[in-house]
């Protein structure tokens, strides 16, 4: 049985090995290497940011032999949009990386409220200060209203640590109901009345056809001049030249942003430069246990898959077609 | 004879009308300065003051003239000054602790994540408008799994322990007593702390500062940590030898530190800790941004409510944190 590993830096790779001893694991980084390698293949496991049109076309191209795609982690955007090899089973990996980024997700939430970016500047300046400007601008969590947008593995971590902080939970979504640590929910067609209560807003639905700028031009001038928006999900599930719009005339108070429409972000986007928004390269995922999680998801499929029983996580091609 | 309360505070006075309302039978007056105070003291049973205002001459006034005294109750959870400037002998003190508790433990989990998901590097790239996602991601860690240990279980330390649940991190409590709570998975006494500050990756410092509690972290304990480990400090200066911490920071023997005290504030221009690139340091401001009226009006109302059904408050302290602390 040959398996490609198409991941970036080989990501995982010497674990698998040690996990499946019997299986030829094959590391593919590059296009080049990926167009050798790819016959007589079975089985591709391959990273989300791998995913262009370039490898597509390969894979299309010259997949012949490949009967099972596993995509890592769960956003299956790019499989729709540059499209998959017919006939070939595709899974994805929901929920490994929830934890870490809803606590990404914190990381700017607590730097935008307590003003961390301002004591920074405080401390490089070398000298004690305490500016009523910075102070009055600093908030507690606790009892303001977190508007949670999407409701899968990711959202329900933000749910749980907003509790822990006290906040008041909102989410917009088909699937939640309220519970221990939400609130209140809230219809599509109603966002921009849940928009109207927020005081921080987090973008955690997938990006599919429906959720393209979910959040856009109306929706944020629903928000209060004093609310967040903050982003782990996709860059394009918000409307970006809206909220740069927004954030530049004082209509929201700042944004904490972890994906871009466009990565890397060029330049020139002028989120780099604004005070107001914290920037992170697309890291909200790092650091998390997610590598072994996979492995262990990764090497439970690979086992249903020989023993011809159902595979974890199988994406039908409806649900691949409703990602584009 | 009614009872007679004084209140000697910093304007405003905030909640006097509230609470003189809920007590009828209670004789309300106000002192704004020390004169005053001296002329109202007698006949007062109650005063209600802040730390801040209890310098050295309304120290000398109180034990003078406050003789008829049979509660002192401060609006404000720190109470070092009195001590140190001298309290009249015999008469009960109350505090307010933990007024801002929500927001002490929300500043030392901001500060904790920005060491941990090295938001401070993040930030100096995005002035450069460098994607550095590659060379950074290898440095975020993650808390979730990981083992927080927390110094006391005051209104601080019971936020933090539900703060660190929250993010999914095991709770190591350490404390006098066996008190515990939902959000800790273990609790161990202070003589067990050298061996669990060996299991922590967060140590947090959540207790009250006494002679027993000053320097409890020292250079052995400091040295008892992991590398990988992080420090964080809201609550009292001089719970942790600062002089041991920078070693340790500078020798990268811990991983960072989060501090919102220090000895002495204003922390003086050329201290240590304003250059150390993995300490964060903020003005003592981790209780800003939290509405801590309503909580110090309750905690007013209930040491009131004690005094008349002639109990002791809850709030009263014991001879421990009233000791003036020799260095």
């Amino acid at each position: 049985l040959k398996i490609i590993w198409h991941f970036v830096d080989l990501l995982g790779l010497d674990g698998i090995r040690a996990a499946v001893p019997d299986v030829d694991f094959i590391g593919v980084e590059s296009p080049t290497e990926l167009e050798r390698h790819l016959p007589g293949a079975e089985i591709t496991v391959i990273g989300q940011t791998r995913y262009d049109q370039t490898t597509a076309e390969i894979y299309k191209a010259k997949g012949g032999d490949l009967r099972w795609m596993q995509f890592r982690p769960s956003g299956m955007d790019k499989a729709a949009r540059f499209g998959v090899p017919d006939n070939v089973l595709i899974c994805n990996a929901p929920g490994m990386s929830s934890p870490v980024i809803a606590e990404h997700v914190f990381a700017h939430l607590l730097t935008l409220t307590r003003r961390l970016r301002d004591w920074q500047k405080v401390q490089q300046g070398g000298e004690w200060m305490r500016p009523t400007a910075i102070i009055e601008n600093m908030q507690s969590l606790d009892g303001m209203t977190l508007l949670v947008i999407g409701y899968g593995a990711i959202a329900q971590a933000v749910c749980l640590r907003a509790k822990a902080f006290g906040m008041r939970v909102v989410v917009v979504s088909r699937a939640a109901e309220p519970g221990p640590n939400v609130d209140a929910v809230f219809r599509r067609e109603h966002l921009g009345d849940a928009c109207a209560e927020a005081d921080a807003v987090t973008m955690c639905a997938s990006l599919a056809k429906d959720t393209h700028h979910l959040l856009g031009a109306e929706a944020i001038a629903r928000m209060k001049p004093s609310a967040f928006i903050l982003n782990i999900g996709r860059g394009e599930l918000i409307d970006e030249a809206a909220m740069i719009a927004a954030l530049r005339d004082g209509r929201i108070k700042g944004a904490g942003l972890d994906v871009f429409e466009g990565e890397p972000a060029k330049p020139d986007n002028p989120l780099w430069k604004m005070e107001n928004v914290i920037f992170t390269p697309h890291v909200a995922a790092r650091g998390g246990n997610d590598v072994a999680e996979f492995r262990k998801f990764f090497t439970e499929n690979l086992r249903r898959y020989r023993a011809g029983a159902e595979l974890m996580s199988l994406i039908g091609p409806e649900r691949l077609a409703a990602a584009e | 004879m009614i009872m007679k309360v004084l209140y000697f505070l910093p304007l405003p006075y905030g909640d006097k009308d509230k609470v003189s309302a809920l007590f009828p039978k209670i004789e309300f007056a106000v002192a704004d300065t020390v004169e005053e105070l001296s002329q109202a003291l007698p006949g007062t049973e109650i005063l209600v003051t802040a730390n801040s205002v209890y310098q050295e001459d309304a120290a000398q006034v109180i034990r003078d003239t406050g003789t008829d005294l049979k509660l002192i109750h401060f609006r404000t959870s720190g109470v070092d000054r009195a001590v140190g400037y001298g309290l009249p002998a015999g008469i009960p003190v109350s505090n307010s602790p933990g007024l801002s508790a929500p927001a002490n433990a929300e500043h030392a989990i901001a500060m904790l994540l920005m060491l941990s998901r090295r938001m401070r590097e993040i930030d100096a790239a995005q002035t450069r408008h460098d994607w550095i996602r590659r060379d950074v991601a290898k440095r975020i860690v993650c808390m979730h799994g990981m083992t927080m240990v927390v110094i006391g279980f005051g209104a601080i330390g019971q936020q933090m322990c539900i703060k660190a649940k929250g993010l999914g991190m095991k709770v190591i409590l350490v404390s006098r007593d066996s008190k515990t709570g939902p959000t800790v998975d273990e609790v161990v006494g202070r003589d067990k702390l050298i061996e669990v500050l060996a299991k922590a990756d967060v140590v947090s410092m959540c207790t009250i500062l006494t002679a027993e509690t000053h320097y409890m972290l020292g250079r052995n304990e400091l040295a008892a940590m992991k590398p990988t480990a992080f420090l964080l400090n809201v609550a009292r200066n001089d719970l942790v030898d600062e002089q041991a911490l920078i070693d340790a920071l500078t020798e990268r023997r811990i991983a960072g530190a989060g501090l919102d005290v220090f000895n002495p504030e204003p922390l003086p221009e050329d201290h240590g800790f304003w250059d150390i690139d993995n300490c964060i340091v903020s003005p003592h401001v981790s209780g800003s941004g939290y509405d801590s009226e309503p909580r110090t009006t309750d905690i007013l109302i209930a040491a009131l409510k004690s005094h008349l059904a002639g109990e002791i408050p809850e709030t009263v302290l014991g001879p421990e944190q009233l000791t003036p602390i020799e260095v």
